[in-house]
C-alpha cells in the first residue's frame, strides 16, 4: 500500500539547509497499525506529513497504491486525501462555530457524494464513536475527549483506506486517551490501516509495528509482541 | 465543492459574526442606497423637466433671435446678455402666409412691478398676439383670454397667472379688477390655470399676459419680439415646416448663407433631447460621486476578509487536509465576500427605496407635477455593482486563503 525508499526532506531557509528526513525506507501493508515514535525533532511529524500527502519529499520515492507522488498534481493529492485518507490531529481542529454534524460533514463537502447519502454516513460515523446524542450540538460545548472522538468520526466519514493520527491523545486525560485509542484499535480491526505518530511508548504499543525515529533517520522498525496492548491496558 | 455547499458554508460563517458582517455591509449599504437615491431622483427630475417642455406641444417650432453655429438653443449673443432685435412683425406676417404653418404667435417679454392696492410683485410680463392662448395651450379658467381685436385696438387688458392672482387679490375675484403694471393700468380679464415653471425658466403661474401692441409700443418702446412661436400645420412634417421657417426668415432678412442666420430655430424635440442629455450627464456625474462610497465600502470588505482569512488559517489548513483544493478555498471566500456585498446591495436598495419614497412625498408637496421614479435599471445596476464589488475586493483575500500551505495553516497558532 505504502512504499517509501530513501525518503528525504530538506528545508532551505535563507540558504541554510536543514535535513528533517535523511533517507527513510519502509513499507506499510493494507490493514496494518503502525506507530511512528521518536523525540521532538526526530522527523516523525515530517514523515507523517509526507505520508499523508500534505507535503512532498525533496528526495527518494513514495508510492501510494502503486502510484508515485512525483507524478501527481496538487489537485490529485487533494482528491486522494479526500477519498483514501482520514486525519486525526492533536489539536482536534474542529470548527467550534459548527455543530458535530457540520464538522463531520466537512470532508464530504469535497466529495461527489449526494446529499442524502451524506447524512447517512455522518450519522453512522458519529454513532461509531458513541456520540450520536451530540449530533446537533456545537462542538465548542464538548469535552476534549468528545472533541477527539468527533474528529475521528470526521476522519472516518469518507470510509478511508488509511487513517493518519498525529498525537491524538496528546491533549487528553488518560481516560479519554484510552477511549480514543480503543476507537482507533477497533477501526484497525475493521480493516482500516492506521498510522499513528506519538512520543508516548505505551500509546505506540497499540500498533502491530513501531517505527522509531531519531535525527531524521529510522532507528528501528520493530513488530509489537502479540497480543498487542488494548485500551484496558492503556493506564498500565 | 458544490456551489450550494459553498453558499451554505459562507452563510454559516457570516451568521457566526453577525455584528461584524453587518458593520462590513454598512459601507456597501450606504453606497448602494446613495446610487439608488441619486439615480431615482435624477430620473424624477428629468421626467419632470421633460414633462414641462412637452407642455409646449409637439408641433411647435420656436424661433429665437440671434444665430447659433451649432443649431442649439445656446444662442451666443443672448448668452452674453446682448439684446438681439432680429425678429419683427414682418416676420410674423410672412410666416403667417405659409400654408405649412397653421398659426404664428410672438412674445415681447419685459419685467416690471405689478400691483393691486397694497399688494405688489415683480413679474415677467409677456406682450402676446391674440392666438397665443390657443397656440401655447394656455387655458383661462376664470374670465376669458383677450383676442386679436384687443391686441389691434391697444386695449389695456391682462390675463394673469394663478399664483399672482392669489398674491394680488387673495380671496377677491380678480376678473374685472384693475391692476397697475409698469405704471400703466390694465383690466384683468382672465386667470390662467396653474402650470408651474415652463421652458426658459419662466414661472407661468406668476406671469402677466398683455396685448403685444401695448407691450411693444407703450411699455417697452421696441419693435422686436423675444421669440416667435410657430404651430406646424398637422398635414406637414415638423422638420419640413422647420426648413420652411428657416427659408422664409432668411428671405425676409436677406440672408443667403445659412451660417449667418440671425435667428435660431428650435423644435420641441431639440429642446427635449438637449435637456435629456444635460440631466442624464448630471445624474451620471452625481452617481459617479456616490460610487466613491462603494469603493470605500469595498476596501472595508477587503480589510475584513483579510482579517477573516488570518483568523481562519487553521480552518483553511483543515479543509485542505481533508480534500479541499485551492479552487474550493478560493470559491468559498469569494462567495462569502459576494454574499456580504450582495446582501448589502439588497438592503441598500430597500433603504434607497424608502428614501426615494420619502423624497417623493416631500418634493411633490411643494412641486406640482413631480413624478415618482424608481427605475428598475437602477436596481439591477446596483445589485450587479454590489456583487461586482464583492468579487473585485474579495478576490485578493480569497487568493491569499487559497495559496496557504496546509501544513503551515494547520500549525498556525
Amino acid at each position: 500500500m505504502i512504499v517509501v525508499k530513501d525518503l528525504k526532506k530538506d528545508y532551505d531557509e535563507e540558504g541554510t539547509v536543514t535535513s528533517a528526513l535523511r533517507g527513510i525506507s519502509f513499507n506499510i501493508e493494507k490493514g496494518e497499525f503502525v506507530s511512528i515514535i521518536g523525540p521532538s525533532g526526530s522527523g516523525k511529524s515530517t514523515l507523517l506529513q509526507i505520508l499523508s500527502f500534505l507535503d512532498r519529499p525533496t528526495g527518494g520515492s513514495y508510492t501510494f497504491f502503486g502510484k508515485s507522488i512525483d507524478n501527481m498534481k496538487d489537485e490529485e493529492l487533494a482528491r486522494v486525501r479526500n477519498k483514501d485518507m482520514g486525519f486525526v490531529f492533536q489539536a482536534f481542529n474542529l470548527l467550534s462555530r459548527l455543530t458535530v454534524f457540520d464538522n463531520v460533514e466537512i470532508p464530504l463537502l469535497y466529495s461527489d457524494l449526494p446529499a442524502g447519502e451524506r447524512e447517512d454516513r455522518i450519522t453512522k460515523a458519529v454513532e461509531s464513536v458513541g456520540l450520536i446524542e451530540k449530533l446537533r450540538t456545537e462542538t465548542a460545548k464538548l469535552s476534549g475527549g468528545q472533541k477527539q472522538r468527533i474528529a475521528i468520526a470526521r476522519a472516518l466519514v469518507n470510509n478511508p483506506n488509511i487513517i493518519f493520527a498525529d498525537e491524538p491523545t496528546g491533549n487528553l486525560d488518560s481516560q479519554s486517551g484510552a477511549q480514543v485509542m480503543g476507537i482507533l484499535d477497533d477501526l484497525n480491526s475493521k480493516g482500516h490501516t492506521v498510522v499513528l505518530v506519538t512520543h508516548e511508548t505505551y500509546t505506540a504499543e497499540f500498533a502491530d509495528r513501531i517505527i522509531k525515529m531519531r535525527d531524521g533517520t529510522m532507528e528501528s522498525d520493530t513488530p509489537v509482541a502479540k497480543p498487542r496492548r488494548s485500551k484496558d491496558q492503556f493506564f498500565k | 465543492m458544490r456551489l450550494r455547499d459553498s453558499l451554505r458554508s459562507a452563510t454559516e460563517s457570516l451568521k457566526h459574526g453577525k455584528t461584524r458582517t453587518l458593520l462590513t455591509m454598512l459601507g456597501i449599504i450606504i453606497g448602494i442606497a446613495s446610487v439608488i437615491i441619486l439615480m431615482s431622483i435624477g430620473q424624477s427630475a428629468q421626467d419632470y423637466i421633460l414633462q414641462q417642455v412637452q407642455g409646449l406641444g409637439s408641433n411647435l417650432i420656436i424661433v429665437i433671435p440671434g444665430g447659433s453655429n451649432n443649431g442649439r438653443l445656446s444662442s451666443p449673443a443672448q448668452a452674453q446678455g446682448i439684446v438681439v432685435t432680429s425678429l419683427k412683425q414682418e416676420d410674423v406676417d410672412a410666416l403667417s402666409r405659409e400654408p405649412s404653418i397653421s398659426a404664428v404667435t410672438a412674445e415681447a417679454r419685459g419685467q416690471g412691478t405689478v400691483s393691486y392696492g397694497d399688494n405688489s410683485e415683480t413679474v415677467t410680463y409677456d406682450g402676446v398676439t391674440g392666438n397665443f392662448f390657443d397656440v401655447r395651450n394656455f387655458v383661462v379658467t376664470d374670465g376669458y383670454p383677450f383676442t386679436q381685436s384687443d391686441v389691434d385696438a391697444y386695449n389695456h387688458v391682462a390675463v394673469i397667472g394663478s399664483v399672482l392672482a392669489q398674491t394680488l387679490f387673495g380671496n377677491l375675484e380678480p376678473v374685472g379688477k384693475t391692476i397697475l403694471l409698469a405704471n400703466q393700468s390694465f383690466r384683468v380679464v382672465g386667470v390662467l390655470e396653474p402650470k408651474g415653471t415652463g421652458a426658459f425658466g419662466v414661472d407661468q403661474d406668476n406671469l402677466v399676459l398683455v396685448p403685444s401692441t401695448v407691450a411693444q409700443d407703450q411699455m417697452l418702446g421696441t419693435n422686436y419680439f423675444s421669440d416667435i412661436i410657430v404651430e406646424a400645420n398637422p398635414a406637414y412634417n415638423v422638420s419640413f415646416v422647420q426648413s420652411r421657417v428657416e427659408t422664409i426668415l432668411e428671405q425676409d432678412h436677406g440672408i443667403t448663407n445659412s451660417n449667418q442666420d440671425d435667428f435660431t430655430i428650435e423644435t420641441q424635440q431639440d429642446i427635449l433631447s438637449l435637456i435629456g442629455s444635460i440631466t442624464s450627464v448630471l445624474t451620471l456625474f452625481l452617481t459617479a460621486i456616490a460610487s466613491i462610497s462603494l469603493v470605500v465600502g469595498g476596501i472595508g470588505i477587503m480589510n475584513i476578509m483579510l482579517v477573516s482569512v488570518i483568523e481562519r488559517t487553521r480552518e483553511i489548513g483543515l479543509r485542505k487536509a481533508v480534500g479541499a483544493t485551492d479552487k474550493d478555498i478560493l470559491q468559498q471566500f469569494l462567495i462569502e465576500s459576494v454574499l456580504v456585498t450582495f446582501a448589502g446591495g439588497v438592503i441598500g436598495v430597500a433603504v434607497g427605496a424608502a428614501f426615494v419614497s420619502a423624497a417623493y412625498l416631500i418634493i411633490s408637496h411643494f412641486t406640482a407635477g413631480w413624478v415618482f421614479a424608481f427605475p428598475l435599471s437602477a436596481v439591477i445596476i446596483a445589485l450587479v455593482v454590489a456583487a461586482g464589488t464583492g468579487i473585485a475586493f474579495g478576490i485578493y483575500p480569497a487568493r491569499q486563503a487559497a495559496r496557504k500551505s496546509p501544513i503551515e495553516a494547520l500549525r498556525y497558532e
